[in-house]
């Protein structure tokens, strides 16, 4: 994968280009603030961008702001968003755009896991950080219906929601796929969404429902 | 240069030799002359009565004359000095050419004339009364009294020497200088109710003169006034005399009182009129004159039927009486005053009246004593007049807001002791004395404003410290967050990636070593630290998180979500926080929601819990109600307590409403300023 890292910690940065360029991956550019991460993107059209969302000149959410101006532009881009805490109000929204996943920097401690987050949202899927969905899937609210999914129901709407695929879900959780599908249209089926062949489609629906239902609004 | 010299000789002689003055001069130098007469005859042979009698004359006389000099220096173009000064030197010139009659041989020609002197008396007590206070008459047409104030005397000592019969003794066999002649005396009668009728008009020329007067005039008038009572006081003296010795010889006092009376006062118009509060003196005056009237009244009758109860022993039944009259008196005279103050001095009583009617509401708790000013402005129709207050420490007056105020130079000092707590500052005039008075009967209203000015910026200032240091702690850590995220967890995180890629090159070798005795499984301890610290970087990231909720970022409803999303038990969310709002607000509303909800998790059993975050006129709403088991209190060292204290420091309310088994209630309501 050709890959643009935006990230204002030199540490941080650093370390991150050798890891991947270390697992075979090229990393076209780096850049140190928002416009010059806009800029790198524009040049050398990655395959996907890692964007740490807290970047200069405000230090806010200026990555968060640059992603949404990349994808305007850039609509086929990957664009990974990286954060030192769990911030809902740009993850759900934008990760239900697809082609779009929002993790927490210390997952990239989990090397072979963070590759295959990169690679779904380079192909156009997604990736949401466990974190965020726990806090979705957790939330408890009167005459919810996610009350009503079993516990490994439950289980298999956090996967779903963090983006993988029916056989993501079943290696991880170490099911057949055939069990996981049974699973998936059960979900479906109790919160009242269509299903379908495609895995995208299916979790966006999923994070749309989550979003609609967890009062998170930008 | 003679000639430009002569003419600035002319204007220093026009100016300052002046009518007044010149007149005022011959009074002095007729006043001296009669005077020295006067001790040249007493030398040569009087009686003692006589001597005393010649003594007070020419003591209150020169009293006069200097008096009439001063104000003459003082006024050189007014009249009313002259004339004050003659009034001493005419009272000299009547008592000396007594004297000089009774004892200098050849001398008794002069009975002849001392016989209608007494008029001249009067004369110049009239003028006074008609020139006052500016010296001029009240308009052309007083010439004529003016003119028969000089002339009418004159005739009429002129007529009454020519008059028949004998010369009263001891002067029963002077013959008279002028002849007589039957024709003179009906003519000298006649020209008595003449005289009367010029001292009514000349009495009546003050009421005229106060109608058009200004503010100064009017306070001269009442001082002539005042002067005037002894005329009625000498009536009561004489009435007093007659009742308790049996003949009119106290009257001698109250005339030397109304001639030492009338020209003080005149001169106290003149120099220094707001010396004294006149209306005051002039209330007082009158209040003692009825009481006494009264008094005398009583005690006539009381005399009188005591006399028919108990005869013969008058002095135990005057003293009886007078004992009854003194405690009957003592209660009406404050009842006269203020009935007499409110004719004739309404300022003064309106105003004391005022000030202590404040004082009784303020101490009653229906008013409050910073309504001093306009008190004070409304008693004494003065709409501008100021009261500053000194704060305790200061030396820059403040008004009752607390605003800085200029009282002036003329003001009037607010002592406690010696103290200066406060000015008042009249703009309309107001007599000294009065306002020294106005001044000390406020003080104690002013010493509380000023206290309670005191108290309420130690407050503000203990306020303002508070919601400082609440904003300090917050961005303190606010700071504290960005650094666990930006450096601490970074670097952990950098180093955990370091480790990652060491582990990616371990040579086979070493990874087939693994099952030896002995070797050190590198791998599998590359894991292990990179777990450990992914759970240091987690641990961190719950301390930052407990610092200061990063969500908060978001603003308050996202982070309130994120807040409930981990609540075990269901949360109704209502949260309607539209407008950007302060840090230290959201915050402080953070804490609240959060503290609340973790103590209903923790002691209330609570089934549900309903957070309700409402932003309206300017406040900020957060409720968090639970159907548990209630009972919570605001323990000291509590999070409660805690809670209180930051939602206090922000100017806002905070109170827990939990009845036992019947769920808790906590509310806190933040001033948002929007």
């Amino acid at each position: 994968m050709r890959v643009v890292i935006g990230e204002d910690s030199a540490l941080f940065r650093e370390g991150l280009a050798r890891l991947l360029a270390d697992t075979g991956q090229d990393i076209v550019a780096t850049a140190v603030d928002a416009p010059s991460l806009v800029d790198a993107v524009r040049r050398h059209r990655p395959d996907v961008a890692v964007i740490d969302v807290r970047m200069p000149p405000d230090n806010t959410d200026d990555g968060a702001r640059a992603a949404r101006t990349l994808r305007a532009d850039f609509p086929d881009l990957g664009i990974v968003l990286l954060s030192q805490h769990v911030e809902t109000r740009h993850s759900v929204e934008l990760v239900s755009t697809g082609g779009f996943g929002y993790l927490l920097k210390d997952r990239v401690l989990d090397v072979d896991d963070f590759l295959d987050a990169l690679r779904r949202v380079a192909a156009g899927g997604s990736a949401l950080d466990a974190e965020v969905v726990s806090r979705l899937v957790g939330s408890n609210r009167r005459d919810d219906p996610l009350a009503s999914l079993t516990p490994r129901e439950t289980d298999v709407l956090a996967q779903m929601a963090e983006g993988r695929t029916n056989a993501g879900i079943a290696r991880r959780l170490y099911l057949t796929e055939r069990t996981v599908e049974t699973h998936v249209s059960s979900i479906l089926t109790k919160l009242g969404l269509a299903g379908g062949p495609d895995d995208h489609r299916r979790v966006l629906a999923v994070l749309a429902y989550l979003g609609r239902h967890s009062a998170i609004t930008g | 240069m003679p000639a430009q010299g002569s003419r600035t000789g002319l204007r220093i002689y026009r100016e300052y030799v002046t009518l007044p003055r010149v007149l005022a001069v011959a009074a002095a130098a007729v006043a001296l002359v009669a005077t020295g007469l006067g001790g040249v005859a007493l030398r040569d042979g009087s009686d003692a009565g006589g001597t005393a009698s010649f003594v007070a004359g020419a003591v209150i006389g020169l009293y006069a004359v200097v008096l009439g000099l001063l104000v003459t220096r003082r006024h050189p173009a007014n009249l009313v000095g002259a004339v004050l000064a003659w009034t001493g030197a005419f009272l000299i010139l009547s008592s000396a050419s007594e004297t000089y009659t009774l004892t200098v041989a050849g001398a008794d020609q002069l009975a002849a004339f001392s016989e209608g002197s007494w008029m001249w008396l009067y004369v110049p007590v009239a003028l006074l009364a008609l020139l006052f206070p500016d010296g001029r008459l009240p308009s052309p047409r007083w010439r004529m009294v003016a003119a028969g104030l000089l002339t009418v005397p004159v005739a009429f000592t002129v007529l009454v020497a020519m008059s028949p019969g004998p010369y009263p003794a001891p002067y029963d066999d002077v013959p008279r200088p002028l002849g007589t002649h039957e024709w003179a005396a009906p003519l000298a009668i006649a020209m008595l109710p003449l005289f009367l009728g010029l001292l009514v008009a000349s009495a009546v020329s003050l009421f005229r003169r106060r109608r058009t007067a200004d503010a100064v005039g009017r306070d001269r008038l009442k001082w002539l006034v005042v002067a005037g009572l002894t005329v009625p006081a000498t009536l009561l003296l004489c009435w007093t005399s007659y009742l308790l010795l049996g003949d009119a010889d106290l009257v001698v006092v109250g005339l030397a009182a109304m001639y030492v009376g009338i020209p003080t006062a005149t001169a106290i118009a003149m120099l220094r009129h707001d010396l004294y509060d006149v209306d005051r003196v002039l209330s007082g005056t009158i209040t003692y004159g009825l009481v006494s009237a009264a008094l005398l009244s009583v005690l006539t009758v009381a005399t009188f039927v005591s006399g028919l109860v108990v005869p013969g022993d008058s002095t135990i039944a005057a003293a009886a009486a007078t004992a009854i009259c003194a405690v009957l008196l003592s209660p009406l005279r404050n009842r006269l005053q203020r009935k007499v103050d409110e004719k004739l001095y309404p300022v003064r009583r309106g105003t004391l009246a005022a000030i202590e009617d404040l004082r009784r509401r303020a101490h009653a708790g229906i008013a409050r004593p910073e309504e001093l000013e306009p008190v004070l402005r409304a008693a004494m129709a003065d709409p501008d007049l100021r009261v500053g207050y000194r704060m305790p420490g200061g030396t820059a007056m403040v008004d009752a807001a607390g605003n800085d105020r200029r009282t002036g130079a003329g003001a009037t000092p607010v002592l406690i002791g010696d103290d200066e707590i406060g000015a008042i500052t009249f703009s309309r005039g107001c007599p000294a004395p009065l306002a020294r008075e106005i001044a000390d009967a406020s003080a104690l209203l002013v010493e509380v404003v000023r206290l309670r000015l005191e108290l309420r910026a130690a407050l503000d200032a203990a306020d303002a410290g508070r919601a400082r240091l609440l904003r300090v702690s917050y961005a303190e850590r606010r700071k504290l967050e960005r650094d666990l995220h930006d450096g601490a967890q970074q670097r952990l995180v950098s180093l955990g990636m370091s480790l990652r890629l060491a582990q990616r090159h371990l040579d086979q070798q070493q990874l087939a070593q693994r099952d030896v005795d002995g070797a050190v499984d590198v791998d599998g301890l590359l894991d292990t630290t990179v777990a450990e610290l992914a759970t240091a970087v987690a641990e961190l990231r719950q301390v930052a998180h407990g610092l200061r909720p990063s969500s908060l970022d978001d603003g308050l409803g996202p982070a309130l979500s994120n807040l409930t999303s981990k609540v075990p038990i269901p949360v109704e969310l209502d949260i309607q926080a539209n407008g950007s709002l302060p840090d230290e607000l959201t915050t402080t509303a953070y804490y609240v929601a959060s503290e609340a909800v973790a103590n209903t998790l923790k002691h209330a059993a609570a089934r549900t819990v309903v957070l309700k975050v409402a932003q309206t006129d300017g406040q900020l709403r957060v409720r968090v109600t639970d159907d548990g088991l209630g009972g919570a209190r605001v323990a000291t060292g509590s999070g409660l307590a805690g809670l209180s204290d930051r939602v206090a420091a922000l100017g806002g309310t905070f109170r827990v409403l939990s009845p036992p088994g019947g769920g808790t209630t906590v509310e806190a309501v933040l001033p948002c300023g929007s």
